[in-house]
């Protein structure tokens, strides 16, 4: 009776590895398994949700190309996030640059105005 | 630090490396932990399988450029309210939402760990006994055969002749009036 309480008051579920999901939707699991994430599952709002969404997948055998086209796209997300970041700094540069030149002019002319009256 | 070692990080943990430095490769390592889980909670809400791709995309494309607005202390339960919000603005025909965050939803999201702590386990023994006994018949039947007798969904489906969404069903509402009951009475 203690386990039963432990079971359903537990907040300590392990999350669900990738694996074992593809498993369990292909109804690939041993009994105690398939009953270890359905727990799981009962405890987590999004992991329900999820599963109930990819059982509507079908032939399940798709998932793992699914996963990697989503993959593929999130790559070229975050590359096209960093090209933006690099074009934006290349672009900040010059400004940069003239700011310098700027400066170093400005010094260069004092001290010639400053020298002339000396 | 190499990619095995980052591997083991907890979503947290990238995430407040990300915010701190804003490299890109702290994304590269948590988004696609929720990758196939935000297609499955997108597909449960469009029922088809491209708009729920262009959906996680969508999504993926909020988290890497506002998450840094937000105050999230657990990733878990705001990539879950992000994209349910996707899915929500995506069958209204808006494709481009706005994340809504609530302070209140910085819990985490297992249904669990938004109740109470019980601490004292052994005392709610009797408690539970007596609660599940007051449980409707249907319920009590799965949640005995769940947690007493480590049934599946699928066994219980053929021990009980319930449909697959009925178990599913007793076993949440037996389980969240259980958790009224003990509650209830431990405040008492």
């Amino acid at each position: 009776m203690t386990d039963i309480v432990k079971d359903i008051f537990s907040n300590d579920g392990e999350p669900i590895d990738k694996d074992t999901l593809l498993k369990y939707l292909n109804g690939e699991l041993p009994a105690d398994e398939m009953h270890r994430v359905e727990s799981m599952l009962l405890e987590s709002d999004l992991m329900n949700d999820a599963v109930e969404g990819l059982q509507e997948v079908v032939p399940k055998n798709k998932l793992p190309q699914i996963e990697m086209d989503l993959e593929s796209r999130l790559k070229k997300q975050l590359q096209k996030r960093k090209a933006i970041k690099a074009r934006r700094t290349i672009k900040e540069l010059p400004w940069v640059y003239i700011f310098i030149i700027i400066i170093i002019l400005l010094i260069l002319i004092s001290f010639a105005v400053v020298k002339s009256y000396l | 630090m190499n990619r095995d070692k980052n591997d083991q990080l907890s979503d947290e943990d990238l995430l407040q490396r990300f915010l701190h430095d804003r490299d890109n490769k702290w994304l590269g390592i948590l988004l696609p932990r929720y990758s196939l889980i935000l297609f499955g909670v997108c597909m449960k809400y469009l029922k088809n399988e491209d708009d729920a791709r262009d959906c996680v995309q969508q999504i993926f494309f909020k988290v890497i450029n506002e998450i840094h607005k937000y105050n999230v202390q657990h990733f878990r339960s705001w990539i879950y309210m992000v994209a349910k919000n996707a899915c929500l603005m995506w069958i209204r025909g808006q494709k481009n939402f706005k994340v809504e965050w609530n302070e209140n939803l910085n819990l985490r999201d297992d249904a669990n760990e938004q109740k109470q702590h019980l601490s004292e386990r052994e005392k709610m023994l009797d408690l539970l006994q007596e609660n599940i006994s007051k449980l409707k018949p249907e319920q009590q039947a799965c949640i005995n055969y769940f947690y007493l007798q480590k049934k599946s969904y699928a066994e219980i489906t053929t021990l009980t002749g319930y449909s697959l969404t009925q178990v599913k069903s007793y076993l949440q509402n037996g389980k969240r009036n259980l958790e009224i009951m003990m509650t209830n009475k431990n405040e008492q």
